[in-house]
């Protein structure tokens, strides 16, 4: 059985090696693909381009204007009494956020009345206004209390004492996007690889009608599926500690845990995503449908259901089961755990379990649909 | 149209419909895609999982609890008094934030000083551990405000309580008033979905003939080239075309998303990067030699593309050399116009220099394409 595997190993081998092109291909865009995302992936958003009309033109509006611009999350390009300007500004996506200080401001706070701050937002962008919309919220709380502190100290009251938060961040103090989104990015890169690299084999074979030579020889299904497997897995896992080596070295990722344990979570998330491959490859026997198959069973779950961009938890329940079957996301976690926390098996030991029960199943089902005879 | 060209476009029409799989690969699935992802897309933070390390036990920290659980944001998993125990959790994925009630909370507060909790987050989740601090200091303010608004203190020390000033904000959100996430990036999976069918099409549809031998014979058959050209990118215009209406009537049937802007916008807009991405994939079968090569070409060109496009990831945060690559993505202009057309409303009045800068890219990859194809096949 081992002479089997292995000659059909060894001449799949030789079909990627041979492909020089494809080889050299498949380990330059990852390179490639690691550096882009590492310098271009930032979710840390500051200096949001704010407008603010000021109407009020008081001692409490000039405050206002310049506590906004003091955290650094916002920089007022424009500050103007008129509202079309800001209007304009939004509409044309000059500016994220425009504020309108209205004439009675500072009147209605020393009479204790409601004082209104006006506020659009554009919402028609990708992250920034999410994220700009918390701020001014977060923002405007504090500005909020300070003002209310201000008028209990001029009554000669001591504000109430209530709780305050305190935060504290573990293994990533100034939570920089770049520690969290490379091991995504890792993910990303090695689940879509390796599911195309192995989607075109099976199908491949079909295509040629060499599948039928293959099959008239004494090897078994489940003996082609892992002789294909074999080469494959050696490829995938050196793109990915190709990528997870650029991540350290050039991106500064910490690295906490240890190698053998990337190593071993590594494979079997290799043989996982090669299995994907494999098995679209061998239901489907064409090369075309294969290939655009496999680009959606890996990317998209990748991306989607794996706490990469969007948290799992805030699905609707069809969909949370549903991520109970994506590898990424237990690849992540476990990367996520190597690379940030140093914690070692205990910390993801039935992900872990998960994934060695998906390889085993994805290698059954392309067994499975690689017949023993032709009928 | 010539007869060779109407033959032509016949028989790649024939070719691809006939063939079961991929029919359901290229109506079906981008169907299904957009089903799902539209479904699951939401970066709002729920659920998250929080231990609580109680080490006051009094009236206070039972309030906290309580101010915690009040949404659906925060889930309760469980409540220590060893704190160290609580931290270990954190690192072995039990749960996500820990809140630590020191000795004395109560007390502190009952002596008119503001007591601090600790709030340890998980930060190699790191955005949602951002999303969640935020909802938990909004949380405590509002508890604070509340707590403000009683001031007890005001009718202790005086006959008539003055009126406290209470500032507001009123937020309006333009384009997408419910900030729903969907919405935002709906219009970007249809332009991803439209460039991956559209060039993994061509560029393979072109290598496959190319391997099985059929494009020699083609090419001996008395078709000029540009019928040739011709006839195998207007099929796949065709399909692009049928998809992209298939996933509009689902985002505006399953998800609401109203197309605020020109449908004929909305057409020129979508037909010129259709013809782009044909270009490319044209481009790419000629450098190809087999269906491998050219998948491993397409995606070495798309994956940049979809980075660099403002889709998942703000083109606006990105390093100022970076943000001058993406002034050579199409996928870029693409995807900015369709959001702008659903979401803002703007017509071609807006949008003609998206269009125009897309027109000079088909041009580039076309006739770059259409030139080494003719020279491959001579």
């Amino acid at each position: 059985m081992f002479r089997r595997i292995y000659a059909m190993a060894w001449k799949e081998s030789l079909h990627i090696i041979r492909d020089f092109r494809t080889l050299y291909i498949a380990f330059v865009i990852p390179i490639f693909l690691i550096l882009l995302f590492g310098y271009a992936v930032n979710f840390d958003i500051d200096h949001i381009p704010i407008g603010i009309c000021d109407q009020d033109r008081s001692m409490q509006s000039r405050e206002f204007i310049s506590k906004i611009q003091a955290g650094g999350w916002f920089e007022a390009k424009t500050v103007t009494s008129e509202p079309d300007e800001i209007q304009d500004a939004v509409q044309k996506g000059r500016i994220r956020i425009g504020l309108f200080i209205p004439s009675e401001f500072h009147k209605n706070i020393s009479r204790g009345e409601t004082a209104q701050i006006g506020a659009v937002l554009d919402g028609s962008d990708n992250g920034s206004a999410n994220a700009g919309y918390n701020y001014l919220q977060l923002f405007f709380n504090e500005y909020k209390f300070s003002i209310l502190r201000k008028s209990f100290l001029q009554y000669g009251i001591h504000p109430p004492a209530v709780p305050e938060i305190k935060p504290r961040i573990l293994f990533n103090p100034e939570l920089k996007s770049r520690y969290y989104m490379l091991p995504g990015i890792i993910v990303l890169i090695t689940a879509i690889m390796s599911a195309m690299l192995t989607s075109l084999t099976a199908a491949k074979e079909w295509e040629r009608g060499t599948m039928e030579q293959l099959i008239s020889t004494p090897v078994r299904p489940h003996e082609i599926i892992l002789g294909k497997i074999i080469p494959y897995t050696a490829i995938s896992m050196i793109q990915s500690l190709i990528s997870a080596s650029v991540a350290v070295w050039v991106f500064e990722l910490p690295f906490e845990g240890r190698i053998a344990d990337l190593l071993i979570t590594n494979l079997f998330f290799s043989i996982g995503a090669l299995g994907i491959g494999i098995t679209i490859s061998s239901v489907l026997k064409s090369q075309l449908p294969a290939i655009q198959v496999s680009l959606i069973a890996s990317m998209l779950p990748s991306l989607f259901f794996s706490n990469f961009v969007f948290p799992i938890d805030s699905m609707p329940l069809p969909l949370r089961i549903l991520s109970g079957i994506v590898p990424a996301k237990y690849f992540l976690l476990m990367l996520r755990t190597i690379f940030l926390k140093g914690t070692g098996f205990s910390a993801y030991y039935i992900e872990f379990i998960f994934l060695t029960v998906f390889c085993f199943l994805v290698l059954a089902a392309a067994s499975r649909n690689t017949p023993k005879r032709i009928l | 149209m010539t007869t060779a060209l109407k033959a032509l476009i016949r028989k790649e029409l024939i070719q691809t419909l006939r063939d079961k799989k991929l029919r359901v690969v290229l109506f079906a699935l981008p169907v299904v895609q957009l089903i799902i992802f539209g479904t699951a897309i939401s970066t709002d933070v729920k659920k998250t999982k929080v231990t609580l390390c109680d080490e006051d036990r009094s009236k206070a920290s039972r309030e906290i609890h309580s101010i915690l659980t009040a949404g659906e944001y925060f889930e309760i998993t469980d409540i220590n008094e060893d704190c160290r125990k609580s931290e270990n959790l954190l690192y072995v994925n039990k749960a996500k934030i820990l809140l630590v009630i020191p000795a004395g909370f109560e007390k502190k507060l009952q002596m008119g000083e503001n007591s601090p909790l600790q709030a340890v987050l998980d930060g190699s989740d790191g955005s949602s551990a951002s999303t969640s601090l935020g909802y938990m200091l909004r949380m405590f303010m509002e508890h604070q405000w509340k707590t403000w608004q009683k001031t007890p203190d005001i009718r202790l020390y005086s006959i008539t309580p003055p009126p406290l000033p209470k500032p507001e904000l009123q937020t309006r959100v333009y384009f997408n008033p419910e900030m729903e996430s969907r919405f935002f990036l709906l219009p970007g999976i249809m332009t991803m979905i439209l460039t991956i069918i559209v060039t993994l099409l061509t560029a393979m549809g072109i290598t496959r003939e190319k391997e099985s031998g059929t494009f020699d014979q083609l090419i001996v058959s008395p078709i000029r080239g540009w019928e040739l050209i011709l006839g195998k990118t207007l099929p796949y215009l065709l399909i692009g075309l049928v998809d992209l209406l298939l996933v509009t009537l689902v985002s505006r049937y399953v998800f609401q998303l109203k197309m605020s802007g020109s449908f004929a916008a909305f057409i020129i807009l979508n037909t010129v990067y259709i013809i782009c991405m044909l270009g490319l994939g044209l481009f790419i079968s000629t450098v190809s030699s087999s269906q491998g090569q050219a998948m491993m070409t397409v995606f070495g060109f798309l994956f940049p593309f979809i980075i660099l496009s403002d889709f998942f990831f703000p083109v606006d945060n990105m390093p100022i050399f970076v943000r001058r690559l993406t002034m050579l993505n199409p996928m870029k202009y693409a995807l900015v116009a369709q959001r702008e057309i659903f979401l803002k409303g703007n017509g071609l009045a807006f949008l003609w220099d998206s269009v125009l800068i897309l027109c000079l890219f088909s041009v580039i990859f076309l006739g770059y394409g259409a030139y080494r194809f003719r020279a491959g096949t001579e």
